[in-house]
This record gives C-alpha cells, sequence and structure tokens, in this order.
C-alpha cells in the first residue's frame, strides 16, 4: 500500500508540475505581448539645437501634441562653437560644423534613446569657418556656408555618414544662409553686398547661374516653395519680404514684390503645401504669417491671436511632419514651438525649449 | 605580579561561567522550538520601466532576474521578505534591493501572497553619447504585489506569476514601472 500511494503522488506531482508550468508559460506570454509596444507606430522624433560653446541639446518631440522632453544624457559635447546641424534623411546620424575648430563633426543617433555619440576623428573643413549646412533631399551630398573663407563647399556623404569633398565655389564675402530648391538651384545669400548667389547643382559640382541678384533692403536668408518657382526674401533693412521668380535659375521680381513684413524680418519658411509664408521679425518677438496665391503674391494672414515668439527671433526650421514650426530666439536663448493648423495659422503650443545659450542650429529626425 | 595574573584569569573565568549559566536555560529550550521555514526564491523577471520621462522613445521592456529569501510563517500567515532583482536592456540596467513584509493565504493547492517591499534602486544608462560616462543612480524604490504559487512537492514550489508595480525615484524623477517574476521556490524547515 504505501508503494502504491507513493507512485500515485508521483503521478500527481508530474501533473501538477506540468499544469503549473503550462500556465506560467502562458501568462508570461501574455504579460510580454502586452507589454511590448507596436513597432509600426513611432509617437516621437528628436530635436537637436547647437549653441556655444561646444554643446548639443537634444529633445525628443510628441508627434501629436509637441510635448518637448528633454534629453538625459543631453547636452552632447562637440568640436569649437558648432553652428549649422543637418540630420540624416535615414535618422541615423547628424553632421555638425564646428565653426571655430573647422571641422565637421559626424554624430551617430541612437533612436531608442536619442543620445547622440560622435564618431572620431572629425572632418577638416574644406574651408575656413563652417557655418550653415543644408542637404540634399536624398541625403547624398551636403553643402556647407564657410563664413571665414567666404565660399561654398560640397560634400558627398557616405551611408555611414563619412563625407568627402566633391567641390567649392567662392561667393565674395560671409555667407549667411543656404537654400537648397527641389535639388537643383542653390542659393547663397550674402547681406554684406546685399545679393543672392545662384549656383546649379549636379551631382555636388556647383555652376554660378548668371551675376549675384541683388536684393534691394537687405538679405540674410531666402526660402523657397516646394516647387521652387518663388523665393521669398525677408528685407531687414526696409522690414519688408520680396518675392522673387525663378526660372532655371534666373531671378525676377514678381509685379506687387516686396510686401510689408514686421520690424527687421531676418528669416522665412514656406509650408509643405507651398500655400503659406512665415516670416521671423526679429526687431520684435513677432511673427508675420501669409497666404502665397499662384501669383506669389502675398496676402497677411489674419489668425485668432497674431504669433509671438521669444526675444530676436532669428531663424526658423519647420518639423519634417509640416505640423509644427520652430521659432529660434536669439535674444531668449530659446525656441518657440508653433503648430501649423489646417488653415494655415500658427498657434504656439506653449512649448518653449530652453537652450541656455544662444540658439544657432537646430536639427530634426523624421 | 602573577598573583595578579591568577586573578585576572579567575575572573575571567567567572564571567564565562556567568554567561554560560545564563544561556543554557536558553539553548536547551530551543530544542523544542520549531524554527520557520525558509524559502529561497529563484527566476526569470520582466521589467517594464518608464523610460520616456529620460527622453527615451518609448517604455523599455528589460528582462533579468529575480531573487528572494523569505521566513514566510513568523506570525499566521505573516512573515518578511528579502528581494533582490536585475533588469537589462541594451540601453540600460536595473536593479533593486527590497526588504518588507509579506502575507501568505493557502487556498486548495495555490498560495497566494501580497507584499509591500521598500529598498534601493540603482539605474544605469548604457548609452551615454558624447560625453562617455554612464550615468548611474541610486534612489528610493518601493514594490507593491504579490504572486501565485503551486507546490509541487514538499520542498519544490513553482511560482506560477509574481506581479510589482514599483515605484522608484531615479535620475531626479519617478518612475512608475511594472515587474512580473516566474521562477521556483525551494523550502528549508517545515511548514
Amino acid at each position: 500500500m504505501p508503494v502504491r500511494r507513493d507512485a500515485r503522488s508521483v503521478k500527481s506531482d508530474g501533473q501538477r508540475w506540468f499544469a503549473a508550468a503550462l500556465l506560467a508559460a502562458a501568462l508570461l506570454t501574455s504579460a510580454c505581448d502586452f507589454f511590448r509596444p507596436p513597432s509600426s507606430s513611432i509617437a516621437s522624433h528628436l530635436a537637436y539645437v547647437t549653441s556655444s560653446p561646444d554643446n548639443i541639446a537634444g529633445f525628443r518631440i510628441n508627434n501629436k501634441s509637441g510635448a518637448v522632453t528633454p534629453i538625459f544624457t543631453s547636452p552632447f559635447v562637440v568640436g569649437n562653437s558648432p553652428s549649422g546641424i543637418v540630420v540624416h534623411p535615414s535618422g541615423q546620424f547628424a553632421l555638425v560644423a564646428n565653426q571655430l575648430d573647422s571641422t565637421i563633426s559626424l554624430l551617430k543617433i541612437d533612436s531608442t534613446t536619442g543620445a547622440l555619440t560622435e564618431v572620431l576623428p572629425r572632418t577638416p573643413a574644406a574651408g575656413l569657418g563652417p557655418g550653415p549646412m543644408v542637404m540634399d533631399s536624398s541625403g547624398s551630398f551636403l553643402f556647407v556656408a564657410n563664413q571665414g573663407s567666404n565660399d561654398v563647399a560640397v560634400y558627398s556623404v557616405g551611408s555611414s555618414g563619412t563625407l568627402s569633398h566633391v567641390s567649392s565655389a567662392p561667393v565674395g564675402s560671409t555667407p549667411s544662409s543656404l537654400t537648397l530648391s527641389a535639388d537643383k538651384f542653390l542659393f547663397v545669400p550674402v547681406p554684406n553686398f546685399s545679393v543672392i548667389y545662384v549656383f546649379s547643382v549636379s551631382s555636388g559640382t556647383l555652376t554660378q547661374a548668371g551675376l549675384p541678384f541683388a536684393v534691394p533692403g537687405g538679405v540674410d536668408s531666402v526660402a523657397s516653395n516646394p516647387a521652387g518657382t518663388f523665393l521669398f526674401v525677408p528685407n531687414p533693412t526696409t522690414n519688408t519680404v520680396t518675392v522673387l521668380a525663378q526660372t532655371n535659375g534666373s531671378l525676377s521680381p514678381i509685379l506687387n514684390s516686396p510686401f510689408a513684413a514686421g520690424s527687421k524680418p531676418v528669416a522665412a519658411v514656406v509650408d509643405p503645401s507651398g500655400g503659406f509664408l512665415y516670416v521671423a521679425n526679429s526687431g520684435s518677438t513677432s511673427l508675420s504669417q501669409f497666404t502665397i496665391d499662384s501669383g506669389g503674391n502675398l496676402k497677411v494672414l489674419t489668425g485668432k491671436t497674431p504669433p509671438t515668439a521669444g526675444t530676436n527671433p532669428g531663424f526658423m526650421t519647420l518639423d519634417p511632419s509640416g505640423n509644427f514650426l520652430f521659432v529660434a530666439n536669439l535674444g531668449g536663448k530659446s525656441i518657440s514651438e508653433f503648430s501649423i493648423k489646417p488653415d494655415g495659422t500658427l498657434v504656439s503650443t506653449g512649448n518653449t525649449i530652453q537652450v541656455g545659450a544662444v540658439p544657432r542650429g537646430l536639427g530634426l529626425t523624421k | 605580579m602573577k598573583i595578579r595574573q591568577a586573578f585576572a584569569i579567575q575572573k575571567k573565568a567567572a564571567v564565562l561561567a556567568g554567561v554560560l549559566a545564563a544561556l543554557c536555560p536558553a539553548l536547551s529550550a530551543q530544542r523544542f522550538l520549531k524554527l520557520p521555514p525558509v524559502e529561497i526564491f529563484g527566476g526569470y523577471s520582466f521589467l517594464r520601466y518608464e523610460s520616456k520621462p529620460l527622453g527615451f522613445s518609448d517604455q523599455q521592456n528589460l528582462s533579468g532576474w529575480n531573487a528572494e529569501i523569505a521566513i514566510p510563517g513568523i506570525y499566521k500567515g505573516l512573515g518578511v521578505v528579502a528581494d533582490a532583482s536585475g533588469h537589462y536592456t541594451r540601453e540600460m540596467e536595473e536593479y533593486n534591493f527590497l526588504i518588507g513584509p509579506q502575507f501568505r493565504y493557502e487556498w486548495s493547492s495555490f498560495r497566494f501572497y501580497g507584499h509591500g517591499l521598500f529598498g534601493r534602486a540603482r539605474d544605469r544608462l548604457r548609452v551615454p553619447g558624447t560625453t562617455q560616462v554612464e550615468p548611474s543612480n541610486l534612489a528610493r524604490a518601493i514594490a507593491l504585489g504579490g504572486g501565485i504559487d503551486v507546490p509541487v512537492s514538499k520542498r519544490w514550489t513553482l511560482r506560477l506569476a509574481q506581479g510589482d508595480y514599483l515605484i522608484t525615484s531615479n535620475f531626479g524623477g519617478t518612475q512608475h514601472s511594472v515587474r512580473l517574476s516566474t521562477g521556483l521556490v525551494v523550502t528549508f524547515g517545515k511548514h
């Protein structure tokens, strides 16, 4: 009898083990599935702000609300006086111009944590004082304005972010910004001469298209519509915006140009639809907003409340989603965030990125 | 001099004898005391960590281990448990060292228990960025939870699941995380 009881108990133990193991496996699997994030939807993207002396501040932006969360391991240290920053369309790396070192930093982006890790050594710039940068839509070529040697350098970009110098072109005096239109033409404003240099772009080679175009009223930056048919040039001296029609690299002002803007307009952005223009007025805290008609004419867009940024708005960057506009306040040492409503009006999200130093460049992932 | 040393030795011997005399009843009584059983748990653990406030793209799923030493039957189902766990992912690692009371209730062939644990949590970020310094922080931790055990033999018990709501305060913020564990419990001593 005792032998039979033991055998039964062993059998019962075995069944209990099996049932319990099955239950544990089922519980654990369902729990893990429950907590697994949906891989198809990315709910946020990243923003990086360059500032002196050697910092890049990193932030995560919520795609829907625009809420800003600082990346814990930020700021990231790069070279001396980082200025222009571009994020590769792949979102895997960013390139930063270290102006006082005359180098370009390659930074790998960890998409989960948002952390930047620099790949050393830095690439020596093909010119002095690299500043503003722009990349073509495919991420194949990088254009860098050298504000010390007064020229523009073009680099081919490898799949891992390595740079190779392709060509350079002089622009006579300090280039203040770069605008690449439809990957075909590069516009380089030179404030000291109040002119815009126009280059046609082919496989990284720059060919100057005619003489530099003179802009009455001053020029600091240029915005192009997505089709590349119009250029919008804020004029800081006359508080206006000049609209230029562009055909094969040749520029001509449209009939009703210029249009009145706010105090000392310095930067402009066209929304992805090409229907709205936003202008930063650095002499105040205001932004001007316009509708653009098919002929390039501007009409002031009156929203419920006129958009107000911080002190001395200096440059603007459109979010890749087209839903948000970021305005860098050079005096306020901050970045204001606005959502772009379907009717084109800007509405402050209430989110302000405190940089703690003068923001010099802003790069965003998709 | 020799006389003094002899007195000193005699004094020490007297103190020792006194101590032994005092302990004798206790030592003899210990044979009649029933020592509570000790349970040791070890197993796999999963942690859903609230990492969005650190700028991560999403909450993190970490895998690791969980170990516990428990004295369950100190007084009518009430016991004490010491808990340690470690969880890892490519981006970070998280350790918890906790202790606290645990209450157990037996029903049919299941043992249900609940506990409130308190202690410390150490978090470390493994992707530090350009500074190459991995941020690490030791802070308060609280775990509120419980679980279900199924005894499969006198000595061995399968911990079907243990769930804890884990509150940590690392890196100047508060993280609300969930910890799930499963594994085996081995018992020393009789229930």
